[in-house]
């Protein structure tokens, strides 16, 4: 069987490179995606994840980066591509979670230098967009709190206010008709 | 109830108006009735409740004329200026309930005590019983109400805009207020007293309007009032490169319709560019009779008009039920029938509603298009039934195909599913759903004959403009194909809990992300 252009792209180039440099795949064409059913799952995952990231599909990806995690926690692009996923679909704390791991397994993971950097600039833009995102998530939780805690505060005090006069309308009415042991308020 | 319908909208920039909204607003306005009623009673006081009643006739009038002043105010710390759609339904949920508790309360607690006061009055004034006083005021009561909402409605809203509608209630509750202090001959402190309060009030109320900037930076370009929503028009980008959106009311991360200089294809992540790709599919047809329910400002109109296949005809009638859309579009969104080119005819109808205007066309069509929301991101029921499908089914020629917008977050979104499921059984076939790259926008394709599909059961590819967008389509997570026997809830007329479907998919979004990550291969 012929090996399509992007199954040779995602298994000749290094593994360990940062995604945004596996170029040989930026030009996808959709009918050769098919035969990556055929080979490894981890590398499957990962070239599942790339394609359905570049052609916009991000909860896609996701869901292809997390299958691959499951067998390969370790795996750099997998993380990558599970933490842009989430950054595109607004999940804070998703993203946060991935960013992280990605961070942890840069660390213990054996790159060439030049690898490294250019994993860490990777990295450190991840980071810049999952604490604006964070930011943003915390900020709507902030207002999101203040809502509630005015309108339950509201309420109690319309309902006190309620109980309050209505009791003392029943008393007053009370007292008007002349009904034995109420007085007026 | 004029208070009660400007302050549905006047929440609608931030909050929407959906079903949410609305039971928060009367609710909060029933209770501070039920409170001011209570209120009146106790104020209540023979002779001097008319003195009284001027008072909270006053404090009603000040409290709605600052009511957009306070709502805005208010809002700058319960909304956040931009927030993804599926992280809507707290914010909208509780920044409501808070604003319109805060905002319409007071106003609503004071014209509650008006009504007993003013019973009161006429009992001890008037001389008249406590049935016939109340039956007095309750009836002056309803038909102020009566003519305050066809008003608002009617002219207030759309003529004025939000402030104004709120000023002239409270100038209106200000003149009942003095007419009562006329009638109690107040002194000179208490009389100077009231006409400062009044004045104050007025001058809050006349706080400057925002400045004209859209959500998100954008720059605001027009903005209205019309009889079903808050409609602006804000651009970004300039140059070529400029894009217009029509919003309506919250408007957050999601738009009506686009705009840019140029006929023909939007940027990818815009579903409009899937409305062109019958065009491709079926080569056979030239002459393209085509009906867009749910015209907006008329983008599925100009990109079907830009990439139109050499040789072919459209001949196009557009229905859009907002007049307001329509007008704001013609002015800064091009949309000029004779702007289309030579082999574009198009027809706009406005203040009809879809499928009120589906029925009044007899003519068989090529092509329907849907793409109708209501409450900005919830379709409205009526349009998803089996009922509905079935119509537009008859409507079509032989091959005719229909291609509709469904909003959603994955192929097992509820509301993408159950509509799938429904037009799938209306149509007796395979219906296809296509995911738009970069978009939460799904794509619904269902033809009065057989789908453009090869033995993979995936969409043909086309050649030309939209070949790229085609070939996306043809990756496992870019279609999906349903079909009548599929398991799915069926929308009827009789039962088309659409609301109820939107608040699922919602809630569920997140959760199916999450149960992929915790291994749910869902």
């Amino acid at each position: 069987m012929r090996l399509p252009w992007l199954v040779i792209a995602l298994l000749s180039g290094d593994a360990s490179a940062p995604v945004a440099r596996q170029s040989g795949v930026e030009d996808w064409r959709a009918q050769e995606y098919a035969t990556l059913q055929e080979v490894e799952p981890v590398v499957r995952a990962r070239g599942l994840a790339l394609v359905y990231a570049r052609a916009g599909f991000p909860t896609a990806a996701w869901d292809a980066a997390q299958r691959g995690l499951r067998s390969a926690p370790d795996d750099l692009a997998l993380q990558f591509h599970a933490a842009t996923s989430a950054l595109q679909l607004s999940e804070a704390s998703l993203a946060r979670q991935h960013v992280d791991a990605l961070r942890a397994e840069l660390v213990r993971a054996e790159l060439t230098e030049d690898l490294r950097s250019e994993w860490e600039a990777s990295l450190s833009e991840l980071l810049r967009n999952a604490e604006d995102l964070e930011k943003d998530a915390r900020s709507r939780d902030r207002a999101v709190s203040l809502a509630r805690w005015i309108a339950i505060a509201v309420l109690c005090g319309a309902m006190f206010a309620l109980y309050r006069l209505s009791r003392g309308a029943m008393a007053g009415q009370g007292a008007r008709s002349g009904t034995p042991g109420r007085r007026a308020t | 109830m004029a208070v009660e319908l400007a302050a549905v909208r006047l929440l609608a920039p931030s909050f929407g108006t959906s079903l949410v909204v609305w039971t928060n607003v009367l609710a909060s306005i029933l209770l501070a009735l039920a409170l001011g009623y209570l209120l009146g009673g106790r104020l209540a006081a023979g002779e001097r409740s008319v003195r009284r009643l001027g008072w909270v006739l006053l404090g009603a009038a000040a409290t709605t004329a600052v009511a957009p002043t306070l709502a805005r105010w208010l809002i700058r710390g319960l909304a956040p200026p931009a927030f993804a759609l599926h992280e809507a339904t707290e914010v909208i949920l509780w920044g409501s309930l808070a604003t319109a508790l805060v905002v319409f309360g007071p106003p609503a607690v004071l014209l509650g005590s008006a009504s007993p006061l003013a019973v009161d009055t006429l009992a001890a004034r008037g001389g008249l019983g406590a049935g016939r006083a109340g039956a007095l005021v309750l009836c002056a009561g309803t038909i102020g109400s009566l003519a305050g909402v066809f008003a608002t409605t009617h002219v207030l809203l759309p003529a004025l805009g939000l402030a104004w509608t709120f000023r002239i209630a409270g100038l209106v509750l200000a003149a009942a207020g003095f007419a009562a202090f006329a009638l109690s001959r107040i002194g000179g402190n208490e009389r100077a007293l009231a006409v400062s309060a009044a004045l104050i009030a007025a001058l809050v109320s006349a706080e400057s309007e925002p400045a004209a900037v859209g959500p998100g930076g954008t720059r605001l370009l027009a903005a209205g009032e019309s009889q079903y929503q808050s409609v602006r028009i804000v651009e970004q980008g300039t140059g070529a490169k400029r894009l217009r959106f029509l919003q309506v009311n919250e408007s957050f991360d999601s738009f009506q319709s686009v705009w840019q200089p140029e006929l023909g294809l939007l940027p990818e992540g815009f579903y409009y560019n899937d409305f062109a790709l019958p065009l491709f599919w079926d080569e056979a047809r030239s002459d393209w009779r085509v009906l867009v329910l749910g015209l907006g400002g008329g983008t599925a109109l100009r990109v079907l008009a830009g990439v139109l296949p050499e040789g072919d005809q459209l001949d196009v009638v557009g229905i859009e039920i907002d007049p307001l859309v329509v007008a704001l579009a013609r002015t800064y969104l091009d949309l000029d029938p004779s702007k289309f080119g030579a082999r574009t005819r198009a027809h706009l109808v406005e203040g009809l509603d879809a499928r009120a205007g589906l029925r009044s066309l007899e003519t068989p069509l090529d092509l329907i298009l849907l793409d109708c929301y209501a409450n900005q991101v919830e379709l409205p029921p009526h349009l998803v039934t089996l009922e509905f499908f079935a119509e537009l089914e008859e409507r079509l020629a032989d091959g005719g195909w229909v291609v509709a917008n469904l909003g959603g977050f994955g192929f097992e979104d509820p509301i993408v599913a159950s509509v799938a499921h429904t037009c799938s059984v209306a149509f007796g076939r395979a219906v296809l759903v296509l995911a738009v790259p970069h978009a939460r926008n799904f794509v619904l394709v269902a033809r009065r004959g057989e789908l453009p599909l090869d033995v993979e059961g995936v969409p043909r590819s086309v050649a030309g403009a939209l070949s790229a967008r085609a070939s996306k389509a043809r990756l496992s997570a870019g279609f999906r194909i349903v079909v009548p026997t599929d398991a799915g809830l069926l929308l009827t007329d009789d039962c088309s809990p659409s609301e109820r479907l939107q608040a699922r998919s919602l809630r569920e979004a997140r959760a199916r992300l999450i149960g992929t990550a915790q291994g749910d291969p869902r």
